[in-house]
């Protein structure tokens, strides 16, 4: 997909990829490689994305949750079917992340992005943005939760922004079982979707969630029904209303048994996590490298086949004389603590503890809203499994308010604010296995103090950690 | 037997606002009162007239325009319930549903509002988030956030239910009034948090008006959590605002 208007390239036109490239190389001394030389550029040279030569395949990957490690899984399969690929895989997904990505892999002089296909990862709210530059050839969305409430109000909100953003020409690759992003491929010819239907991975149908984003339709507002349910409100769903239902699928996961999950009823995937929410990372990204960019479904199966991600966001670790299992979530964001709950209550062993970090809400934004913890399924803790929960951070009362109402018992509650006191009753009082779940913001304040309680005669594990 | 009602809580359903009714029926079983609580939604009815309180929560303003649509159905049972001097509580976005008048500048509709309270709302296409530190009574403190893309403006005469000391977004000025009441016996307001559940002073107050009388002290730990969470947020916001609990306008 070449940017339009390209014009002969001169000395000042290379201005801005060789300063992009040099400002990259010391960003990255500090921490800011991915992000700080887009911003710059963008400030100087705000069109220069127009005139650059990108290959035909430009993929972008959007939506509220799996964003990051799907983008991860395509380009790892993109690599093994032989393709170069460009990417923002580093994480920086607003506008200036892409510049940076774009800009610092082009040739100065022929202004030719080097890659056989570039794969982005877009924050949905900034593809209104950045998608005014260059037209991608596809874009995947995953899904739109409630994410990030503070910063997108509701779902309705973000799925009116991210609209602005999908260029005409360019071909969706939708999650066929959430319904509000599927329903942007009614009416819109060539959209691929992807699915989860294995029945291994179905929720019990008497599960209760703290909200249900599925009950309504979103296209004429009409009660919606479901066949099954993967998780919340993605699933099989049909309204009979207007019909707008699950559409058919390119790919699906139909099976999910004895630690992998197989695609079409034939493509064998040890996977890295073994939840509902990985199966629908591993079916879109499998999806999209077949549909999009062509490569051979046993060759993205293959690639895909016991894939690890080096992402940090999944560390074993050991304290205390327990194992344990941190899971990176994403405060404001209750799908994805929903998931390292399922986790949790799937684990096989008898007694598990649970611990729950909230401390800061954001890194880039200031706020101190509470409302997401009671989107949360924390009821299911009251599980018999789930023998200590441990809450810790300065938000640990607003957590303890919102689990007791919901009916977890008293007494397996540990509240400590304080970390360092915290990682004692973790040590100390845990019972079975431990899941520890937190954001971004928060991860090293377990992570790093975990360090003083490793003790490397009795640990193997990625005991990860960073400073603060 | 006190019965709560609780509006379109499968519907409007945003920024945790539906547990308010769960909190207050926790807070009255402290007082040895039992609650029922009915669900008002599409296709299914609760007997209003009976109520002692409706209590209506936050959802985007689609749904709350369908919320309104279907509302307007029960106007009737609505006033009988009011006059009668049942507790309405309204917050976010479905505060509109009850002013005179819902203009939307998405798409230049206009919509009649159940007019409770006398003022108009219009819908922008713009978001706004401010987190505030409010007063009400005799100087009384509560927090929380606007997460809103409605403005409101009150008519003369209208009363409003809180001062804003403070707005994060600057949206309101110091000493601005925010949300609506009429009487003793009908509140709204737009900031959430969840209100009731943030605030406890204020759920304290709103179940001792169902319970009628002196609302007996609460020992259990999710009631005494709730406090603390109350002040270390309190906390916060006062170190930015340099707000403190004693502070009036």
């Amino acid at each position: 997909m070449t940017g339009e208007g390209h014009k002969a390239f001169s000395e000042e036109s290379m201005l801005d990829i060789l300063t992009c490239k040099l400002l990259r190389a010391i960003g990255s001394k500090i921490g800011r490689g991915s992000s700080l030389p887009g911003l710059v550029c963008k400030k100087i040279w705000p069109k220069s994305l127009r005139t650059l030569k990108l290959p035909d395949k430009v993929i972008a990957v959007t939506g509220s949750n799996g964003k990051t490690s799907t983008v991860a899984l395509l380009c790892n399969i993109a690599e093994k079917a032989g393709l170069k690929v460009v990417s923002n895989r580093e994480g920086s997904n607003q506008t200036e992340g892409v510049v940076t990505a774009l800009l610092s892999s082009a040739d100065p002089r022929t202004r030719k992005v080097d890659a056989d296909v570039v794969i982005l990862e877009s924050d949905e709210r900034f593809c209104q943005y950045t998608f005014r530059e260059f037209t991608p050839s596809h874009i995947l969305i995953t899904n739109l939760f409630r994410d990030q409430l503070t910063r997108n109000g509701h779902r309705e909100f973000v799925k009116g922004e991210l609209q602005k953003g999908i260029p005409d020409g360019t071909v969706l690759i939708l999650n066929a079982n959430e319904p509000l992003s599927c329903s942007y491929g009614s009416g819109r010819e060539g959209t691929v979707y992807y699915g989860v239907s294995a029945p291994e991975l179905r929720e019990d149908p008497g599960l209760e969630h703290a909200y249900d984003d599925g009950a309504y339709c979103p296209v004429c507002g009409r009660k919606m029904e479901y066949d099954f349910r993967i998780s919340g409100h993605v699933g099989s769903f049909e309204c009979r209303k207007c019909g707008y239902r699950t559409p058919r699928t390119a790919h699906s996961v139909t099976k999910a048994a004895n630690g992998k999950f197989v695609i079409d009823s034939t493509w064998e995937i040890r996977p890295q996590i073994f939840n509902e929410a990985y199966a629908q990372n591993i079916s879109a990204a499998f999806t999209t490298a077949v549909e999009a960019m062509g490569v051979d479904p046993s060759v993205a199966a293959e690639a895909l086949d016991g894939l690890e991600l080096d992402n940090g966001r999944v560390v074993e670790f050991r304290i205390g004389g327990h194992s344990g299992r941190f899971m990176l979530c994403k405060h404001e964001n209750s799908m994805a603590y929903n998931a390292a709950i399922s986790t949790a209550l799937s684990d096989p062993s008898e007694a598990v503890t649970v611990v729950f970090i909230v401390d800061r809400l954001s890194r880039k934004y200031v706020a101190n809203d509470m409302s997401w913890l009671w989107d949360i399924d924390f009821h299911r803790l009251a599980d018999d499994k789930v023998r200590k929960i441990i809450l810790s951070g300065g938000f640990a009362h607003d957590a303890a308010e919102r689990l007791l109402v919901g009916g977890v018992p008293e007494e397996k509650l540990i509240i400590e604010p304080d970390l360092d006191r915290m990682m004692d009753d973790v040590a100390e009082r845990s019972e079975g296995y431990i899941y520890a779940m937190t954001c971004f913001t928060d991860q090293y304040k377990f992570l790093d103090r975990l360090k003083k309680y490793s003790d490397p005669s009795e640990s193997d594990s990625k005991q990860g950690g960073k400073t603060e | 037997m006190i019965s709560i009602i609780a509006a379109y809580p499968d519907f409007l359903d945003l920024y945790g606002e539906y547990s308010a009714v769960r909190l207050l029926e926790k807070r009255l079983a402290c007082g040895d009162r039992q609650v029922k609580v009915s669900t008002l939604t599409f296709g299914r009815y609760a007997e209003i007239e009976k109520a002692d309180m409706i209590y209506v929560g936050a959802g985007t303003e689609n749904r709350m325009l369908a919320a309104l649509e279907d509302l307007r159905g029960y106007a009737g049972q609505l006033k009988a319930f009011l006059e009668k001097g049942g507790i309405l509580e309204v917050s976010g976005s479905s505060m509109a549903i009850f002013c005179n008048r819902i203009t939307d500048q998405r798409s230049g509709n206009r919509y009649e509002g159940l007019g409770v309270f006398d003022a108009e709302a219009e819908i922008t296409p713009k978001r706004r988030y401010g987190e505030l530190i409010c007063s009400y009574g005799d100087g009384k403190k509560i927090i929380g956030a606007v997460n809103s893309s409605i403005d409101f403006r009150r008519n003369s005469g209208q009363k409003e239910m809180f001062t804003v000391l403070w707005d994060s977004s600057k949206r309101f000025q110091k000493g601005a009034g925010e949300g609506m009441r009429t009487g003793e016996n009908v509140y709204a307001s737009e900031i959430t948090g969840p209100l009731i559940c943030r605030n406890p002073r204020l759920m304290d107050e709103i179940a001792e008006k169902l319970y009628g009388d002196s609302l007996p002290e609460c020992t259990d730990t999710w009631y005494l959590e709730a406090w603390k969470a109350y002040e270390h947020a309190f906390g916060i916001l006062s170190a930015e605002s340099h707000i403190r609990q004693d502070e009036t306008v």
